[in-house]
């Protein structure tokens, strides 16, 4: 189509200059360009004859027609589309009569140029009449009539007759469908439907056309457009749908800015609706300033060049398109570089979309380098350190949080944010438990600025931290400086709970209640009033009145059904109908416990559970535990092997305990084969003992508990239960331990043949894993993964600590190893592999040459009531080794010594400790000591089948020769004594 | 010594072109060559050659005459020597020009070389041309053959030279020969001194490095790349090969903090080896035992249309870890 208008273009020039020549020739380039359209001979006969119609007809006037024509030409070139214009029309009234003027192929060549002539001379009223008598009366070709539509649709844009222009771009798109001119006129259509307020059909329209197969860099603008008209009319769906549905691609992008801006108010929105994850979308398609004006430069010159590149015949309509777009993007681009740089807020808005989305590590990170960049600004810098630290509160990484807000205070000193980094500093103390810390520094902040707006938070923070250390007095003074000084701080009401709360610590129930009933009553409206009755509540308790309790209690539940503490209530009433003696109304208060807070409600369920154990309503027992055990959640409660046996109890009572069996084995059904279901272990456990029981008492005839079990094992593995069957022998092995720990290791070792491990439970990953680490299989470590990925807080996760720490030490792979440990100790530090992590611990320090440490380690063992006995003797073990390799044998023997003397119960170790001691002695050249410790170990029976009996028997003939020469020495290098006579 | 080089490094379209030259240059335009000149070009060239294919014989034997022409060397003392051999040796070079049936070889010291006229300036426009146009192949081949007429003189030549043959690096990294691109990039790097053209080359010596895996000498290249450089630019580069560096010594929180700094701050306009990092990030979360993180990365990936890199080793067992687990899900 371009071609067609500049066909037409060069007519009229050719035509203009009266170059026959020249005319010619473009009627040939004419040719070339339109040999597909097949219009050449018609065309070319066309124009010939058409000029030379007009040589003709101007022959006799030639020189005044001409010579206006000229002139008309000459001002139309030079851009004096005014003059041109008036030139035009001082022509039809000096020839507006005669027959040359009149004539219809004049008219119909002339009719365009008159009509472009005065659209560009701001005449488009004059323009719309002769397009409307070129269009209505001269059927002109496709190539004329589609310049004359489109251009009649922007004169009636210009008389603002604005739905009309937006028929006419219609017109023009029916007329010249598919074609990249009509393209640009569905954006001129989109653009007056929503000047004229149909934004929504403007959007649909501008919708289809992005959908449509029209040039991307055509489509992207329309899709701007719409983004644009959603934004000018707030619809926040809208731009969503627009900014995320789309594939946005920047090269084809005219007007990149817009996209920026519009992405950027959209995040905005967003994260003010808490959208986060669309925030953090939204805030991505916005360009940093630096790079938005490189590309808008970029684009600039790239069009200008095109535009300056584009034939002077190229087509008005492309022209006029690409003006517009140099125009709109060199606006924009003096608006971007004058501007304040946006960036930098862009980036904190983007770190606030990602923190308050819990994506704290993209927090952290746009807050840091912000927070470093010595090209922004000095306060946005302390803007973003100081949500930094926020960042890494909300990651609760404190120490960093210390590290990073003590930078700020050194980087800004003085800044208005000084003070809440000190505080977050104290907060972080806090939370990591180091009270005094905290206290210390928010003591510096109220020494140094007591009249600072935070004070009270600080006062009250204080005033916390004393109390947990159970220093209530300076707890109270804290809180009462509050109420003195601060009265009107939001913070006062909680203030005096807490201040009520000390003496409820302390016992002193009296003065704490005082406080209490005075707060009750003048925080009637405030939010912390549902807390205080609930404190109330259990202040009477705890003063034994039960009435008052209850009706405290009552009041809480009636007046606030909803709030947090109704679970606790409940339970509290129950409490007391239960101290009052009023069991069922107890057990009827108990079961209104929710089951939201499930500790409270485990709590609830197993207090009924006893009042009818204690009103012997077995009946009425098993139903409340049935339903217990048959919740949804019942796989994630730790009491239902609790509930059954209570159950199976009940009915063992009543000379009925086969009826137990069928309702464990439907809970154990139920919960077996699942491996996230807990306390599956803990109900075969209570399943043994109704075994047991049964057998005992009411039927001696049962089967035993291993038949059962066996049984139930091969059914299992027949069944591909293989979670139930891992579990069942899991359960197995730890039976035969006691007796035979090398059949128990065996037995559990089968799992790892038969059972996948993504089908074993936490509890036989943890076994079964230790099990492979101390045969030294490197396949443990893939139980230790499993256990850490897909059970990350469960207690077991200990098991793979240290089992992969000892997966580490064994590659020597110690620094590993030790930050395993650590793990262990510091997040399940009551497992009951603690000593033996403990004493690894020891053992890796040792082998680190860290022997300083290991003997403080071992030490500390040896203080630790609860791993008396083997754990005690290795600890001396290590002391002893430590000794050794510092080459202090003589330090050392002591410790092997007070092992074979005080351990005497742990066969492996006496011998190791016998052995090593005469080695020991044998070094410091003490061969009768060694002989002697070593004669010792040989009398010791039960140590006969140990490899070092063997050694030790061994060596004794060669201890005897050297004790036998030592004594023979000691006698000859004996002084003799001369007796004086 | 100075250098004054006869004809820029860029394009030049001052030199005398043979008909296969502008044959060449005009068949690389979109526009379509006008049908007279492709008639006349196919006389020439076999009508079943391909142009994605590379050089023609043909082609390559004019070129190849032309490259052959005696580099002409002025001295100080106005006297210009052509030579068909140079040799650069220390503070000297050497020139071996004929001399009817023998050669005469002349030694100079650098600093009485006054420039240096080196036939085919031209076919450097070629060269961008047909890079322009996609042509790479015939563009790698015709930048072989200039690099192979002038490796020697680089040193001495002005900078703009080294400059030109960055696009040589290109080509070679794309064609996946990245020892070639480090063997070049080490005679071309001491001459340059645009800044951008530096980092470019430092770009492809990282990447060629990296590619090989050579290790050990990518990673301190990559720490120098990131302490230089911004997360927010086009490249992220240096911390995809730091932050997989980390990966592989299982320092997954490094790891994850290097490869998430480019992530964070991307935009619309794509950064290069942006899709990497975000295999790197989720490896680590991985590796970090944090499924739920990694997930959610994965998914941001995918709905950022980027692609898994396939050609890295250490985070392919990751991407089958992945895979597995949003599967499962």
């Amino acid at each position: 189509m371009g071609s067609e208008f500049s066909a037409l273009s060069t007519l009229f020039r050719a035509y203009f200059h009266q170059n026959v020549l020249a005319i010619l020739l473009e009627i040939n380039k004419l040719c070339i360009h339109h040999m597909r359209l097949h219009l050449v001979s018609t065309y070319r006969k066309h124009i010939a004859c058409l000029f030379l119609a007009i040589a003709s007809l101007t022959n006799g006037t030639a020189s005044t027609l001409q010579q206006q024509l000229d002139e008309a030409v000459s001002l139309f070139g030079k851009g004096d589309y005014a003059a041109a214009y008036w030139q035009l029309e001082s022509m039809e009234l000096d020839f507006g009569q005669e027959p040359e003027y009149l004539n219809r192929a004049f008219q119909s060549s002339l009719l365009p140029v008159r009509a472009y002539a005065a659209l560009l001379a701001d005449r488009p009223t004059d323009a719309l009449i002769y397009f409307h008598e070129l269009l209505s009366q001269y059927n002109p070709r496709p190539g004329v009539r589609a310049f004359a539509l489109y251009n009649t649709a922007i004169a009636q844009s210009q008389t603002h007759s604005l739905a009309a222009a937006a028929l006419s771009f219609r017109a023009f798109q029916e007329s010249f469908p598919n074609s990249n001119e009509a393209a640009l006129a569905l954006l001129q259509e989109a653009d007056l439907l929503a000047e004229i307020g149909d934004n929504e059909q403007a959007t649909e329209l501008l919708t289809e056309f992005y959908h449509s197969d029209a040039p991307l860099t055509l489509r992207m603008q329309a899709r701007l457009r719409s983004l644009q008209l959603a934004a000018e009319t707030n619809n926040t769906e809208l731009i969503q749908s627009i900014l995320f549905e789309t594939n946005w691609d920047t090269d084809a992008m005219p007007d990149i800015a817009v996209l920026s801006f519009a992405a950027l108010d959209a995040g905005d929105q967003l994260l003010n609706d808490g959208l986060h994850d669309q925030a953090i979308r939204a805030y991505r398609l916005t360009l940093p300033r630096n790079i938005l004006i490189a590309k808008q430069e970029e684009r600039l010159q790239a069009t200008r060049q095109a535009l300056a590149q584009q034939s002077v015949f190229a087509s008005s309509i492309w022209k006029s398109h690409s003006q517009q777009l140099v125009g709109r993007l060199a606006r924009q681009l003096d608006r971007l570089q004058s501007m304040e740089d946006y960036t930098p807020g862009l980036y904190l808005r983007s770190g606030q979309a990602y923190l308050l989305g819990k994506r704290t590590r993209e927090a952290t990170i746009l807050f840091r380098t912000v927070a470093k960049d010595n090209d922004f600004e000095k306060d946005i810098r302390a803007e973003a350190h100081y949500r930094w630290i926020l960042a890494l509160s909300e990651a609760e990484a404190w120490s960093e949080v210390r590290k990073v807000a003590q930078d700020f205070l050194d980087t800004h000193p003085g800044h208005t944010l000084a003070n809440s980094a000190l505080f977050l500093i104290a907060r972080a103390y806090q939370s990591d438990h180091h009270f005094l810390d905290a206290i210390r520094v928010l003591d510096e902040l109220i020494d140094n600025y007591p009249n600072d707006k935070q004070a009270a938070r600080w006062y009250f923070t204080r005033g916390y931290n004393y109390s947990v250390l159970e220093h209530y007095d300076d707890a109270r003074g804290n809180f009462e400086t509050i109420i003195q000084r601060f009265p009107d701080s939001a913070l006062l009401e909680q203030t005096q709970m807490w201040n009520a709360l000390t003496y409820f610590f302390q016992r002193d129930y009296e003065t704490s209640l005082q406080q209490l009933v005075a707060l009750k009553k003048t925080a009637g409206k405030h939010p912390i009033h549902p807390e205080v009755i609930f404190r109330c509540a259990n202040v009477y308790y705890a003063q034994r009145d039960y009435d008052t309790a209850i009706e405290t209690a009552d009041t809480l539940i009636e007046k606030y059904p909803d709030h947090h503490r109704i679970a606790e209530a409940q339970a509290l009433r129950g409490d007391i109908f239960m101290g009052l003696g009023q069991l069922t109304t107890a057990a009827f208060a108990f079961k209104q416990v929710p089951a939201d807070d499930s500790q409270i409600y485990d709590y609830a369920v197993f207090q009924a559970a006893k009042i009818y154990k204690a009103l012997e309503r077995y009946d009425l027992l098993r139903e409340h535990l049935q339903d217990y055990i048959d919740r949804d959640d019942a796989a994630n409660r730790p009491r239902v092997s609790e509930a059954l046996y209570h159950i199976g109890w009940s009915l063992q009572q009543e000379g009925r305990s086969e009826d137990a069996f069928p309702i464990f084995e439907g809970a154990l059904a139920r919960f077996g084969n699942e491996p996230k279901a807990r306390a599956v272990r803990s109900i075969l456990a209570a399943y043994a003992d109704l075994f047991k029981r049964a057998n005992k008492t009411d039927n001696p005839n049962q089967p035993s508990f291993e038949t059962w079990l066996q049984e139930t094992s091969e059914v299992a593995l027949a069944e591909k239960q293989l979670t139930w069957y891992a579990r069942l022998t899991l359960f197995t092995s730890q039976r035969q331990s006691r007796e035979d720990p090398t059949r128990a290791e065996v037995t559990l070792l089968s799992i790892h043949r038969y059972v996948p491990i993504d089908q074993q439970d936490p509890e036989t990953l943890a076994a079964v894993g230790i099990a492979l680490s101390k045969r030294h299989f490197e396949s443990a470590d893939d139980y230790f993964e499993q256990l850490l990925t897909e059970y990350p807080k469960r207690f077991e996760r200990a098991a793979a600590y240290y089992g992969k720490a000892q997966l580490a030490a064994k590659n020597d792979r110690l620094i590993a190893a030790r930050k395993w440990l650590i793990r262990f100790l510091e997040e399940t530090p009551t497992h009951p592999l603690a000593a033996d992590a403990r004493l690894l611990a020891a053992d890796v320090l040792t082998t680190q040459g860290l022997y300083e440490q290991a003997t403080s380690a071992l030490n500390e063992i040896l203080q630790i009531k609860a791993m008396r006995g083997r754990p005690h003797a290795r600890a001396l073990a290590g002391l002893a080794r430590i000794e050794t390799e510092l080459e202090n044998p003589k330090r050392a023997i002591p410790y092997w010594q007070r092992i074979y003397t005080l351990y005497r119960a742990y066969p492996e170790l006496i011998a190791k400790a016998y052995w090593e001691s005469a080695l020991l002695f044998e070094t410091i050249g003490d061969a009768i000591a060694a002989r002697n410790t070593l004669e010792e170990m040989l009398r010791d029976e039960r140590l006969k089948d140990h490899e070092l009996y063997g050694k030790a028997l061994e060596k004794l003939p060669y201890l005897e020769i050297a004790a036998r020469e030592q004594t023979a020495l000691a006698t000859a290098t004996e002084p003799e004594t001369e007796v004086s006579q | 010594m100075t250098q004054v080089y006869k004809g820029s490094a860029g394009a030049s379209r001052t030199a005398p072109d043979t008909i296969i030259r502008k044959l060449i240059r005009k068949n690389a335009h979109r526009d379509g060559a006008a049908l007279p000149l492709l008639c006349l070009f196919l006389l020439f060239t076999p009508l079943s050659y391909a142009q994605t294919d590379g050089l023609s014989p043909t082609e390559r034997q004019t070129i190849y005459r032309e490259l052959q022409e005696p580099i002409e060397v002025k001295l100080t003392n106005k006297q210009t020597i052509p030579g068909h051999s140079i040799n650069v040796s220390g503070e000297q070079i050497q020139i071996a020009t004929s001399e009817g049936a023998g050669e005469i070889i002349y030694t100079f010291q650098i600093d009485q070389v006054v420039s240096f006229t080196i036939s085919g300036e031209s076919y450097k426009t070629v060269v961008v041309e047909w890079i322009e146009t996609g042509e790479n192949k015939k563009a790698m081949e015709l930048l072989e053959m200039l690099y192979q007429q002038r490796v020697h003189l680089i040193p001495l030549l002005p900078a703009s030279e080294s400059n030109f043959f960055t696009y040589y690096v290109d080509l070679i990294l794309e064609s996946n020969n990245p020892a070639r691109a480090i063997a070049i990039t080490e005679v071309l790097r001491p001459q340059i001194e645009n800044p951008a053209a530096i980092r470019a080359l430092d770009d492809a010596i990282l990447e060629s490095y990296y590619a090989l895996e050579f290790y050990d000498q990518a990673t301190p290249l990559a720490k120098a790349w990131v302490e230089q450089r911004n997360p927010y630019e086009r490249s992220a580069l240096g911390y995809y090969v730091l932050s997989a560096d980390a990966l592989r010594r299982e320092a997954y929180d490094d790891a994850l903090d290097l490869a998430l700094q480019p992530i964070v701050f991307s935009s619309p306009v794509s950064t290069e080896k942006i899709a990497h990092c975000y295999a790197v990030a989720i490896s680590a979360a991985l590796g970090l035992r944090d499924k739920d993180y990694a997930a959610t990365l994965y998914r941001e990936m995918l709905e950022r249309e980027l692609n898994w890199p396939i050609n890295d080793k250490t985070l392919a067992p990751f991407h089958k870890t992945i895979l597995k687990q949003t599967t499962d899900v």
